[in-house]
């Protein structure tokens, strides 16, 4: 055994320290797939202390090293890329402390997202950042990807409800950034804004104070039915204008409405619709029946083919158990799921997805559309089957183009799962030569040796000089092994 | 571009005031500068320079004023992109017209954009899902400057966006010192239906205090809220906004037996530049703000809002114990106003946190051109 190894084995101990292969087939990949790459070891840190203790024997010996939650990142953000150490925080899951009257808590990294809710809901209290996999996922990975979910729209992503947290530095040493009071003092720039979103990159977040919400008076979710996309897309685009603020405007496709009904996840979603919007008000009970009556009043203006009002929690919670069920869904079409994240201005929503459709002919794919509809954020899934070489050669091929079209639509290539190692080869589709040099200077401000989280997010220069040779990422994956069969996301 | 030696108008010592027009007027500026030239302190209109700590140097001064203009203004998007120089209360009016507003406070102000997110003044009042997150919320991405003369971009166009590091989140509370914000990528909303502003007459600090969290701590909160009280006062006063749908406000001011009426902050104390009262800005978790009040003298003016954050004016002695308080109630604070060699004293910062702002510094100003 190596020196690294029984450094670990005796800090941790053989429960919390898995070096042996057949204990880490579990940390090869997040939820993207495609790339699959076995860390050299794996430790289950309790606390901040044993993070630190964990940085630093893998600083001793030169080894990489990076935080992971629940592994269900969709961008490739917790897989190394080289041997490295993961540095899972999952058994860090207490809530350390809440305060109602001032409204914020102070969780550890593994904490679950929607555990969190559940500890604070009473006292009519929420934790509002709720990403599809809010069931699994941890505040520590919220934070390091910046984190989204259908509520975004009102409620803002995670870095709109992180006010601070405990740093383990890539240097072993801590820093605490914002606090209860706000995210930065006055005089200091803001340091957390900047460390969230860092994918993993800048340092190990081990407790993260976090904004609470009070709960609303009540809901009204409601689902149309449109004969086209481009009515669906304009009810959207008339609900803003009009100054309503729903919590979550969410459009289906007519291939994802089939193969959701088609599924486990039935809703009873009109199947000759070309596309399904489910929108859900909250917030004073007195307003509601108003708002809704008007939503109704913009459905039937674009011509709804049906609309249906949720009357109880459980009607509620068909609606939504479609939306919500739409990736595993997509299980029936193919083995394998390649979902993609671009954003593009609202306006420009009906001649993206237009084009993307498009795209998906021409490489004879199957792919759906489901999204946020507020923020413009697409979710093109692509199903296929990773044993066949040509078929994923299609599948990146494709994502790539469909994220050239978001760019030039004026949007960008990540809403909210990330670059990780997905999309490192598309960064340059929206940042220049001199954006990549001021990241990687901040990224060395951080991270001085480089040994935190490597080659994510931001490309090499020589990649950069050589992307002229895209799909790189479609060269790596096809010089590596198919990959097994995935669960969906 | 026009550059003229200048002495005047603050007290600390500007060599030249340069006002650029152009990014590529900005590029030439820091080209020409020679290493024992003084350092360059970036300006908007200039309407905060005795509100941040004065440079240590005598410092060439530049004012992105001219570059004013707003680039793109996309309603249905709900996004616009000005120009750093372009004074809030401009993009406010314009804003206006369409039926739009930049969700956070300084509106009205005329200073530029680019300052009030460099000073970090920019923070929105709101107690509800966006307060005290400030800058983060509003601005998605930027083009800026290097002291080196590069040019770069963060950030996106669009209302969500995770590509990338997000380098524009540094530029609120950076005071013009890692780099110069050139464009401003913003995030809007549409005005509400209905306002209706509000405020109590004088109460005992107690009574305010449990009127402003009855109507903090509500599931619909005001927009905008704050506790205060004036220099002259003996008592406290609840003021604030609340904007939505028109049922919906005239529901909360009948149930919380609220008086409409108009009122603005007491300007006079802002006002008041004689060095031996300070401003005191800063911010402490809404919970504890009777313990912030506590730690004040009796008579001192202070307003607090429904985030936690606020303003005061104290003398030293006031302003230094209040400083040293506030770690205790997880706060901070730091002196906004005052006599030169006192602006810009804060609650000690955290050793770590310092530690990477100083890398952060080194990496986009090595030579610490920018003061």
């Amino acid at each position: 055994m190596d020196r690294f190894s029984s450094a670990l084995l005796e800090r941790f101990g053989a429960e919390r320290a898995l070096v042996a292969r057949d204990q880490m087939l579990a940390y090869e990949c997040d939820g993207f797939t495609i790339h699959k790459s076995l860390p050299r070891a794996v430790v289950l840190p309790e606390t901040t202390d044993e993070v630190q203790a964990a940085v630093r024997i893998a600083l001793a010996h030169e080894v990489p090293f990076l935080p992971r939650g629940a592994g269900t990142c969709l961008s490739g953000g917790p897989t190394p890329t080289r041997p490295s150490l993961v540095i899972e925080t999952a058994r860090m899951k207490r809530v350390l402390e809440v305060d109602e009257r001032g409204l914020w808590a102070v969780v550890q990294p593994g904490v679950v997202n929607l555990a969190l809710t559940r500890h604070v809901e009473g006292r009519r209290l929420n934790y509002a950042p709720d990403p599809s996999s809010q069931t699994v996922c941890t505040i520590g990975g919220n934070l390091a990807e910046n984190a989204g979910g259908p509520h975004c729209f009102k409620y803002g992503m995670t870095s709109d409800h992180v006010l601070g947290a405990l740093v383990v530095l890539p240097d072993g040493e801590l820093a605490r950034l914002g606090g209860p009071a706000g995210p930065r003092a006055p005089h200091e720039p803001d340091l957390l804004g900047v460390f969230t979103g860092s994918e993993g990159t800048f340092g190990i977040a081990t407790e993260i104070t976090v904004r609470l919400s009070r709960d609303t008076e009540g809901l009204r979710t409601l689902l149309g039915a449109f004969a086209s996309m481009e009515a669906a897309c304009g009810v959207v685009t008339d609900i803003v204008a009009r100054g309503l603020v729903p919590a979550a405007l969410e459009i289906l496709d007519a291939a994802t409405i089939r193969a959701v009904e088609a599924s486990v996840y039935r809703a009873g979603y009109p199947q000759d619709a070309a596309a399904v919007l489910l929108v859900e008000l909250d917030g004073v009970e007195l307003a509601l029946d108003d708002d809704a009556a008007e939503v109704e009043s913009i459905f039937r203006g674009h011509g709804a083919i049906s609309i249906e009002q949720a009357r109880d929690p459980e009607h509620r919670k068909r609606l939504w158990k479609g939306r919500k069920g739409a990736f595993g869904a997509m299980g029936r079409l193919r083995p394998d799921l390649y979902v993609l994240d671009g954003v593009v201005p609202r306006t420009r929503l009906v001649e993206t997805l237009r084009e993307i459709t498009a795209i998906g002919r021409r490489h004879r794919l199957t792919l759906t559309n489901v999204f946020h509809a507020g923020d413009g954020n697409l979710h093109p899934n692509i199903a296929f089957d990773a044993r066949d070489h040509d078929e994923r050669a299609r599948v990146l091929a494709a994502g790539h183009e469909i994220l050239a079209l978001c760019v030039a639509m004026g949007g960008s290539i990540s809403g909210e799962h990330g670059i990780g190692s997905e999309k490192i080869d598309h960064f340059r589709l929206m940042f220049g030569e001199d954006d990549l040099d001021v990241m990687q200077r901040v990224k060395r401000a951080f991270d001085p040796r480089g040994l935190c989280n490597p080659d994510k997010v931001l490309p090499s220069r020589t990649a950069c000089a050589e992307s002229s040779r895209w799909p790189a990422m479609v060269a790596r994956v096809l010089d590596a092994e198919p990959p097994a069969a995935e669960s969906g996301p | 571009m026009t550059t003229r030696p200048t002495h005047d108008a603050t007290d600390f010592e500007v060599t030249a005031r340069t006002a650029v027009a152009s990014e590529a007027e900005l590029r030439a500026v820091f080209a020409g500068l020679r290493d024992d030239d003084p350092p360059i302190r970036i300006a908007g209109h200039a309407t905060q320079q005795d509100a941040v700590a004065a440079p240590d140097t005598p410092v060439h001064v530049v004012s992105l004023a001219p570059m004013r203009r707003i680039l793109r203004l996309e309603p249905d998007d709900l996004t616009c992109s000005v120009e750093a120089g372009l004074p809030r209360a401009d993009l406010d009016a314009a804003l206006r017209e369409r039926g739009l507003w930049l969700p956070c406070d300084g509106d009205g102000e005329a200073g530029s954009l680019g300052a009030q997110f460099a000073i970090g003044r920019i923070a929105p009042e709101a107690p509800g899902p966006l307060a005290s997150i400030g800058a983060r919320a509003v601005l998605l991405g930027m083009r800026a400057m290097l002291a080196e003369g590069k040019a770069f971009a963060s950030g996106a166009r669009v209302v969500k966006n995770v590509a990338g590091f997000d380098v524009h989140r540094l530029l609120a509370g950076s005071r013009g010192r890692l780099f110069a914000a050139l464009e401003l990528h913003l995030k809007l909303r549409t005005l509400p239906r209905a306002t209706a502003s509000f405020a109590t007459d004088e109460l005992e600090f107690a009574a305010a205090l449990r009127r402003f969290d009855d109507l903090r701590l509500d599931s619909a909160p005001p927009a905008r809220l704050w506790l205060a009280r004036s220099r002259d006062a003996s008592g406290f006063v609840v003021r604030g906004r609340y904007d939505g749908a028109a049922r919906v406000v005239a529901d909360r001011v009948r149930r919380h037996q609220l008086e409409e009426r108009t009122w603005r902050h007491d300007d006079r104390d802002d006002r008041d530049d004689s060095a031996a009262v300070e401003r005191v800005g800063g911010a402490v978790p809404p919970s504890r703000i009777a313990k912030l009040v506590a730690a004040l003298p009796s008579s001192a003016p202070v307003r607090v809002s429904g985030s936690g954050s606020f303003v005061t004016r104290l003398g030293r002695d006031a302003s230094d114990a209040l400083l040293l308080a506030l770690p205790a109630l997880d706060g901070h604070a730091e002196i906004e106003r005052g006599a030169r060699a006192r602006r810009g004293r804060g609650t000690p910062l955290d050793p770590g946190a310092v530690r990477v702002h100083e890398r952060v510094r080194d990496a986009l100003d090595p030579r610490r051109r920018l003061r």
